[in-house]
């Protein structure tokens, strides 16, 4: 329902909100909706509890009106102008587009970003759902701002269908790879399992066995948690990573692809180097993303205003949004918000 | 509810969103917020005070969300960073505004600051401190390179960004091995001189003259091996630290490889070198010139690897053009990808020539605790040092150390043997020198020499045991001699100063458990709550105490390391001298804790490592063969490889019935025929895998009988295949299938018959319809589907366009049964038995290619068809599929048209796409037969017989 970076806004005011609470689970419980309060799992932490109850108010989408996100945040910060913006957006569910019967074929995601073409990545997203999937690992290449990113809103769509699967994102900021050293990787990558980031191993040994040890940290982490996690490492390319921070990349597929942690967990890599990866050839399941076609977009922008009765509109709006893109179009994350900007103004 | 916006009006408004978009900028609240900011590596919004008050407060959050990221490793208390543009258009403001002065100003602003590396680097920086390189450590110089991008160099005061590239590549070199530099390390004054001989070291003095090193001919590997503890890895570790920054008498790049890393696997040589260039890519990248050359050539390696990695995958799949020469070109692929890293190498050693005016440049790989791979069969060594090799054919300056306890077996490399350069104990003089640099006084030091010799393991346990202990006269109570004249065998001197080491664990229970602990190998909260604490007299104990002792035992770093599974693992080290003595002292209790462990196991659900730790205590107990009947699980090898030299001689015999072990040859004369197939067949496998079939039919020839239902069957047939051998190969598969009994394993019965119909074929002969349609009656029986497609698709690849019959309706129907995971698995058999089933089967057709098409379309963006037939197939495409084509010279284009939404038109299309890929299935195994065969097939299965 929410975009990242809605999501992020949310997320960190609540913990604010939420840590200094004498009982956390009870204001967070007092300011849900009853049938979801009731699933609120016992004794986790602020900002657990807190990803926790984003999570259930995620799955239960537009069950009901308003939906329980708005719900959750109106109560939470009723006075505060830039939420009630943000359930302004939510409020009213996705165009009414033809529904797939497979989240993976979704072009239209259920916080209202459009997903379009892709079929490889979505074939190679889907045959992670097998239980010893040929090809446990996916990287996916592109030209910047072609869309490798934006695969994490599929795979967090996904994983509102396939709620027994909980995404873990790291994205490397731009030129800042150089402060991502393998602790602070393993440590992100932990939280977002659920795990303890105090319960680092501490380095006592040769950096490639430490790597080893936090590994297998994050798999325990993630053996432990319950669920079934796809790890997704965004933007760790040749000038972003550490020569540090590999080893532990390379273990962690590794330790992904063996014994019972595979049948669970997968890794997913955009502007990954594979070739530094020793897994068989073969297992590694890789997708350049070419850009989308303006055929596809002016195909998505018809279905969306003919299910908006504005059919007419349509040549106009297909002109407005593609205008300046060449074809295919490479800049996928300003298409998605052009495509968003009309999913909003249309209503 | 507001009227719905005009279309001019909501063009506008898209317009205008989008432009907003563009030119993001910040109001002057948020811009203080980002001053305050630009000096703070991470920070919390929530906290962060603007540089100047504020007339109306903002969220600084809200303010700032655009301008900044969650930081990585932070997100655990919520901290953001800057984003570097926005912070380096920041920093230029202050630095404008008033320099240093004024940075120093805005940072005292915000009292609360999370001291990072990159913080301290910074604030160093605005203090006006002075950066020397060669005293900074790895952490440090990171710092210093994230304060390089925020343009901080730009305002004077920091090193030069060349001199700091190169600190950072030397530290970086020194990180790889630097846990290996031993600061007390003494002696060995010989044996450096031999790694520096052997390397082609020169005198500072010499250096200096001619700014070479010498001898750079070809040169076997140098084998260091020495006992456990004995000090190799500490000697490579000293002998590169020498090395790796001196002016004074020239360095080399190299690589350290320990094959005791995961990321190593010696039967996939291509892991080691990946491993290698992404080092020596560090020891030189950066820079202009030749180092700028050696980048591109490294550049030029790594999409070589691609290409490797992506024929090798396809020359697995079952269908693909390679035919029976398949493995010789899996053989072929591997040589290119070689000498590529010898090209690679060659441009590494020019730069390194390049950045010390010298030339001459060895490169030299240093393979770490080969004792890790020494046991396997020498055919799992087979590509290794084929690999080495071409490299060293290719590029003579290469010199290989390897490094490993015991005598490697014998080998060669371009027919030469290693130099070997065994490792004894410390002289006297050293020895005793080293305890006094690890605090021991003079007259103990010599006392305890005599008592326990030179070994550079043993002299820092006494040196330890010396620090809690008494020790003039030597370690009191430590019985060195028996019957005061024969020597106690150096492990179980070792095993009793581990022993006094433990002794000293504080928590009485954590030592009470220790101990025993190590019969165990592997130790959990729930072994320590029910099976060592039970046995070792502690009774029961609650969860919550399991699991602080847990924890306890965790802190012990020189005891154990953390496993997968949350489990902790005792090191081999200090494992295996404890057991020895254990089983000497406390036979009992080992045996006791081994019967309790396997009970423990037994009842769990089926895990690799804890299936494995079953069977290590079950064959310590030397148990009889049937109570690990069906235990094996396919994977768990790879935890057994420690147990090797633990378990005795008909133990190993059953490991290497399972795994690669190579065993003494008379073990192969004196087993029995069944037992002898397991042991042979694997390294026939091995060998096939490397391409080379006249080495298996050599192996596999060393006996001529066979069990009935033998596997070598379809070995030798294969290999018999692979050289051209129709007729041996047909004659051998008609006197198994001869004597092949009525009620046999029906898997290997359809190899057989796939095999010999492949035979028939390559020589033309009629029977090949015959031979498959036994197949294909046999393979009606079997467990999955995808055999009796392979041998339905192969019947009609050999009938062609006649007497198909029923086939294709047979075929249909199979392929429709098909469960996705298997289509997934197999689809290069599924792609080919499409293009015999034709384009008369529409549904079958489009309910199969979905699953198929991003492979199909991967392949197609690479192969050049000509425009010619493209544009046929074009004109073959009904109308409502043309309508989708966008690119129609790319055939890949051409295929999602076709089958975005397949029609019966576009079926055509799709057959012929698939056709294009000439994929056959000469030289391929039957698909589906994985019930059937037994685990030492798996481990090398895909590749030897895909």
């Amino acid at each position: 329902m929410l975009t990242s970076d809605d999501y992020i806004l949310v997320e960190t005011k609540l913990i604010e909100l939420v840590t200094p609470q004498a009982s956390p689970r009870q204001f967070v419980a007092a300011n849900l909706p009853e049938w979801i309060a009731a699933r609120l799992t016992e004794g986790l932490p602020p900002v657990l509890l807190v990803q926790a109850a984003l999570r259930l108010c995620e799955e239960d989408g537009y069950n009901a009106s308003p939906p329980s996100m708005c719900t959750f945040l109106l109560n939470c910060f009723p006075l505060r102008p830039e939420f009630k913006a943000i359930c302004d957006k939510i409020r009213t569910p996705p165009p009414a587009l033809p529904p797939p019967a497979d989240p993976f074929d979704a072009i239209m995601l259920s916080n209202k970003l459009p997903f379009l073409g892709r079929l490889a990545v979505r074939a190679h997203l889907r045959a992670l759902m097998q239980n010893s999937p040929p090809r446990p690992v996916v990287v996916i290449k592109g030209l910047g701002g072609a869309g490798k990113t934006y695969t994490t809103e599929l795979i967090n769509h996904i994983c509102r269908t396939h709620t027994d699967i909980v995404p873990c994102h790291i994205e490397v900021p731009k030129d800042q790879g150089i402060s991502v050293g393998p602790a602070d990787l393993a440590r992100d990558i932990v939280l977002q399992l659920g795990g303890d980031v105090d319960k680092m191993p501490a380095q006592q040994t040769n950096a490639d066995r430490w790597a080893q040890e936090l590994a297998i940290w994050i798999v325990n982490t993630a053996q432990k948690s319950g669920f079934k996690h796809w790890i997704v490492l965004d933007g760790f390319n040749k000038a972003e990573l550490r020569r540090d921070t590999l080893p532990l990349i390379v273990k962690l597929s590794l330790q992904l692809t063996r014994g019972m942690a595979s049948r669970s967990h997968r890794l997913i890599l955009t502007d990954f180097d594979h070739t530094s990866l020793p897994i068989i050839p073969g297992n590694i399941a890789i997708e350049t993303i070419p850009g989308l076609g303006k055929a596809a977009v002016a195909e998505f922008v018809t279905q969306l205003l003919a299910a908006a009765g504005r059919q007419e509109d349509a040549p106009a709006m297909i002109a407005g949004v593609t205008e300046d893109f060449a074809d295919p179009i490479q800049d996928l994350r300003e298409l998605g918000g052009r495509l968003n900007d009309l999913i909003e103004l249309i209503g | 509810m507001a009227a719905p916006l005009s279309t001019g009006d909501l063009l506008a408004e898209l317009r205008r969103r989008t432009a907003a978009r563009e030119s993001l900028s910040l109001d002057e609240s948020s811009y203080f917020y980002l001053l305050a900011a630009s000096v703070l590596h991470v920070f919390n919004p929530a906290q962060l005070k603007p540089w100047l008050p504020l007339a109306k407060p903002v969220d600084p959050l809200k303010a700032l969300l655009d301008s900044t990221v969650p930081a990585v490793g932070w997100r655990h208390l919520a901290l953001r960073t800057l984003k570097v543009e926005e912070r380096r258009s920041a920093l230029r403001f202050l630095w404008n505004l008033g320099g240093r002065q004024m940075m120093k100003s805005v940072l005292t602003i915000n009292s609360t600051v999370v001291r990072t590396q990159v913080q301290t680097v910074l604030e160093r920086w605005i203090n006006g401190d002075h950066f020397d390189l060669a005293s900074m450590n790895y952490d440090e110089l990171i710092g210093l390179g994230q304060v390089y991008d925020w343009g901080i160099g730009d305002f004077g005061g920091l090193p030069e960004r060349d001199k700091f590239e190169e600190a950072l590549r030397r530290r970086s070199a020194v990180s790889v091995f630097e846990h290996l530099v031993d600061a007390e390390f003494t002696g060995r004054d010989r044996e450096l001189q031999v790694l520096r001989d052997y390397v082609g070291v020169v005198s500072p003095s010499i250096w200096q003259r001619l700014r070479s090193f010498y001898g750079l001919e070809s040169k076997p590997p140098l084998v260091l091996w020495g006992p456990g503890g004995v000090g190799k890895t500490a000697l490579v570790g000293k002998f590169l630290l020498e090395h790796v920054d001196a002016p004074e008498s020239g360095w080399f790049p190299f690589a350290y490889l320990p094959f005791d890393s995961e990321s190593l696997d010696i039967q996939q040589p291509f892991t080691i070198l990946i491993a290698a260039c992404d080092q020596l890519t560090a020891q030189i990248e950066g820079g202009s010139g030749p180092n700028n050359t050696a980048s591109a050539a490294v550049s030029s390696f790594k999409r070589l690897v691609e290409v490797y990695r992506d024929e090798r995958a396809q020359l697995q799949e079952r269908a693909n053009r390679g035919g029976r020469l398949r493995g010789a070109q899996r053989a072929a692929t591997e040589q290119s990808l070689y000498i590529a890293f010898a090209n690679l190498l060659n441009r590494i050693g020019k730069a390194a020539s390049s950045q010390q005016s010298a030339s001459n440049v060895p490169v030299l790989l240093v393979f770490d605790t080969f004792e890790e791979v020494y046991y396997r069969l020498r055919e799992d060594l087979l590509g290794f040092w084929r690999m080495l090799e071409t490299i060293q054919a290719n590029f003579p300056a290469l010199r290989v150390i390897i490094a490993g306890r015991g005598r490697p077996n014998p080998f060669t490399v371009n027919r030469q043997a290693p130099i070997e350069c065994p490792l004894d104990d410390l002289s006297s003089s050293d020895a005793v020198h080293l305890l006094t640099i690890l605090d021991v006084p003079q007259p103990d030091a010599v006392a305890i020499y005599r008592q326990i010799g030179g070994s550079p393991l043993m002299l820092r346990l006494a040196a330890r045991v010396a620090q809690s202990e008494k020790t003039s006269g030597g370690i009191q109570d430590l019985e060195t001699k028996k019957y005061w004249l024969f020597n106690v065998a150096p492990q179980v001197i070792r095993g009793k100063l581990y022993q006094r080491v433990l002794d000293h664990i504080h928590d009485p229970d954590i030592k009470t458990l220790a101990h025993p602990g190590m019969i165990l190998r592997r130790v959990t909260k729930e072994i320590i709550r029910d099976v060592l604490a039970p046995v070792c007299g502690l009774g029961h104990i609650s969860d919550e105490r399991a699991d602080s002792l847990f924890e306890g035992l965790q802190r012990e770093h020189a005891l154990v390391s953390l496993e997968q599974d949350d489990a902790l693992r005792y090191r081999e080290e200090v494992r295996h001298p404890t057991l020895l003595l254990m089983m000497e002292d406390r036979p009992a209790l080992v045996r006791e804790l081994q019967e309790a462990i396997i009970t423990f196991y037994e009842m769990r659900p089926p895990s690799l490592s804890e299936r494995a730790e079953e069977i290590y205590h079950r064959l310590m107990l030397k148990q009889d063969e049937r109570w690990l009947q069906g235990r094996w699980l396919p994977g768990i090898d790879r935890y057994l490889n420690s147990a090797i030299d633990e378990v005795g001689a008909e133990q190993q015999i059953w490991l290497a019935q399972r795994m690669s072990i190579e065993l003494p040859s008379e073990t192969y004369v004196r087993a029995d025929l069944a037992s002898w197939e397991r042991l042979i067949g694997r390294r026939a496998l091995e060998t096939l895998r490397v391409g080379d079939a006249l080495a298996a039919l050599a192996i596999l020839g060393e006996r001529k009988e066979r069990t009935p239902e033998s596997p070598l069957f379809a070995m030798e047939a294969r290999a018999h295949l692979a050289l051209g051998h129709y007729e041996e190969a047909a004659r051998l598969l008609d006197s198994a299938l001869d004597d092949y009994p009525a009620m046999g394993n029906r898997g290997r019965l359809a190899e057989i018959l796939w095999f010999r119909s492949q035979a028939a074929w390559q020589m033309g002969e009629a029977s090949t319809s015959g031979f498959l349609d036994q197949l294909i009656d046999v393979c009606e029986t079997l467990t999955s589907s995808l055999s009796v497609v392979q041998a339905l698709a192969q019947k009609l690849e050999v009938l062609g366009e006649k007497n198909a019959g029923d086939l294709r309706e047979r075929l249909a129907a199979k392929l429709m049964t098909l469960p996705l995971a298997e289509i997934d698995k197999e689809q290069s058999l599924v792609r080919f038995a499409l293009v015999q089933l034709g384009e008369n089967y529409p549904r079958t057709v489009t309910s199969l290619i979905s699953p198929l098409s991003s492979e199909v379309m991967r392949r197609l963006k690479s192969t050049k068809l000509d425009p010619v037939e493209l544009g046929k197939l074009v004109g073959l495409l009904p109308d409502s599929n043309r309508a989708l084509l966008s690119n129609p010279s790319d055939a890949a284009d051409v295929f999602a048209a076709a089958s975005t939404q397949p029609t019966p038109g576009s079926v055509r299309v799709i057959i012929e796409l698939l056709a294009s890929e000439r994929a056959t299935l000469a030289g391929a195994d039957l698909a589906g037969l994985e019930p059937y065969r037994e685990p030492w097939e798996f481990a090398s299965l895909s590749e030897a017989m895909s």
